[in-house]
């Protein structure tokens, strides 16, 4: 039994190899994309829209909404970030009922480098919106003494975010496949709809966390978390 | 359970792509569609407020002007018929004016035929009448009358008082009769007025009768003289 899809190689030449992993997020890829192409191809701006027009609208303002949720007050700027982790893992885990599919975030190498993305990503913004100085002055919040803390914390859970998710992902997986060995079929298809469930949640954990690390990161330490309180105003 | 750092790499790589596409592909046609028909309808919102504003400006102005219209027209209304009624009123006086005096131009008319009429049938009766009676009195006249006649003068005479008398006894009072009279007549005439020098004188014109004239004054019998009495009391009651 394979741990991860990494180990299935289709074609190598030295250190270059094309594994089950690449081939699959490239699918997924194409996937979404054509996905997208196809439908906002002939994008109505009028009041009446065509139902996948609809579907893919509520998608992005849902996400735009969540992003605003969680402390992000300009959307836009970061759901191309966050929205596309998110729609990239939850394409991943609702492909799981392809059969013979692999999730690529079943590998630690897809995870980790999702991980590693918002490990980059995280600084960017937070440089961006609030400059270099103001970045490194969250690191010393609220004292000085917090650094060596926070400079952990920083690297800590972008290990934490890689190894949830490949967690996650890898033991569904996994399940199936002992259960599959172990129990006849009608048990194991209701751990794949928790698998599936657990990878939607996976999906969403992932990207909100990301999310709540670039509002921390681009919120200045004095300002309060508006955004929180207006939504429980809202709410 | 290790990280295939090449894999990692890639799929780093991959997400970036994928970044870029769905950005290219998804996020932007579709947020410039929502942001597109967001501004459609709020443009269509504020079209239809402006256009609602405009339509109750619209109405107002049409309101406002047609209560003036109305009351323009009530008020010549209103003109036009005090008017009328002022024309009708002068009509109707100038009609009734115009009525009533031809009503009296007519009455008089009436008036004036009837009198002409009634003045006609007197003077005709009256003529008739006179010509009858001159007709028979002429026919009846005869000296015997005639002595009747003086003989009834002649009694007035007596009647008269001094004073009378004396006007009549001068020299130049006549005696006018239709026929000669007797001298027995004339004599009895001349002691009656005491004068001598009277004159007779005849007048076939009297009809019949006798007729005593002198400084003026006249003293008559004759049936011309009464005939002229009818006349002028016929005259009075016409």
């Amino acid at each position: 039994m394979q741990l991860s899809p990494d180990e299935i190689i289709f074609w190598q030449y030295g250190f270059v190899k094309l594994n089950s992993t690449i081939i699959t997020s490239w699918a997924l890829m194409a996937i979404l994309t054509i996905g997208a192409m196809l439908i906002t191809r002939g994008l109505a701006h009028e009041a009446k829209v065509s139902r996948w027009q609809s579907f893919l609208e509520i998608i992005v303002t849902n996400i735009n909404k969540q992003i605003k949720e969680a402390g992000l007050d300009n959307p836009e700027k970061y759901i191309s970030f966050l929205g596309t982790l998110f729609l990239f893992i939850a394409a991943s885990s609702l492909c799981t009922l392809l059969p013979f599919y692999t999730p690529p975030t079943a590998s630690l190498s897809t995870t980790v480098a999702l991980a590693l993305c918002v490990f980059v990503a995280v600084p960017f913004f937070g440089i961006t919106s609030r400059g270099i100085g103001g970045y490194l002055d969250s690191y010393i919040q609220p004292t000085i003494i917090m650094l060596p803390f926070n400079i952990i914390s920083e690297f800590s859970r972008t290990l934490a975010m890689a190894i949830r998710l490949f967690g996650n992902m890898m033991s569904g997986g996994m399940i199936v496949g002992i259960l599959l060995s172990i129990t006849p079929f009608l048990f194991p298809i209701v751990m794949t709809v928790l698998g599936l469930l657990t990878g939607m949640v996976q999906a969403y954990i992932f990207s909100i966390l990301a999310t709540v690390y670039i509002a921390a990161a681009i919120r200045s330490p004095t300002e309060k978390p508006v955004t929180n309180e207006k939504d429980l105003q809202h709410g | 359970m290790h990280i295939d750092w090449f894999t990692a790499l890639a799929q780093a790589l991959n997400f970036l792509v994928l970044m870029w596409l769905m950005k290219r592909f998804l996020y932007k046609p579709i947020l410039n569609a929502i942001a597109a028909r967001e501004k459609h309808i709020s443009d269509q919102l504020a079209n239809a407020a402006d256009k609602e504003s405009k339509a109750q400006k619209e109405q107002g102005a049409f309101k406002q002007k047609n209560d003036t219209f109305e009351k323009e027209k009530t008020k010549l209304m209103n003109e036009a018929q005090a008017e009328a009624d002022a024309i009708h009123t002068k009509l109707l006086k100038k009609a009734e004016a115009e009525a009533e005096e031809l009503r009296s131009k007519k009455k008089e008319a009436l008036k004036t035929e009837l009198d002409d009429l009634s003045a006609d049938i007197l003077k005709q009766t009256k003529e008739q009448v006179f010509a009858l009676s001159s007709k028979v009195l002429g026919e009846l006249a005869d000296a015997t009358l005639e002595e009747r006649m003086v003989a009834v003068f002649i009694k007035r005479l007596h009647a008269l008082n001094d004073k009378e008398k004396a006007a009549f006894a001068s020299d130049s009072a006549i005696i006018t009769s239709a026929f000669a009279l007797p001298s027995a007549q004339q004599k009895a005439l001349k002691a009656e007025i005491k004068s001598d020098t009277l004159k007779f004188k005849i007048t076939p014109e009297l009809v019949s009768g006798i007729e005593l004239s002198a400084n003026g004054h006249k003293l008559a019998w004759s049936v011309s003289d009464y005939l002229e009495t009818l006349e002028k009391e016929a005259a009075r009651a016409a």
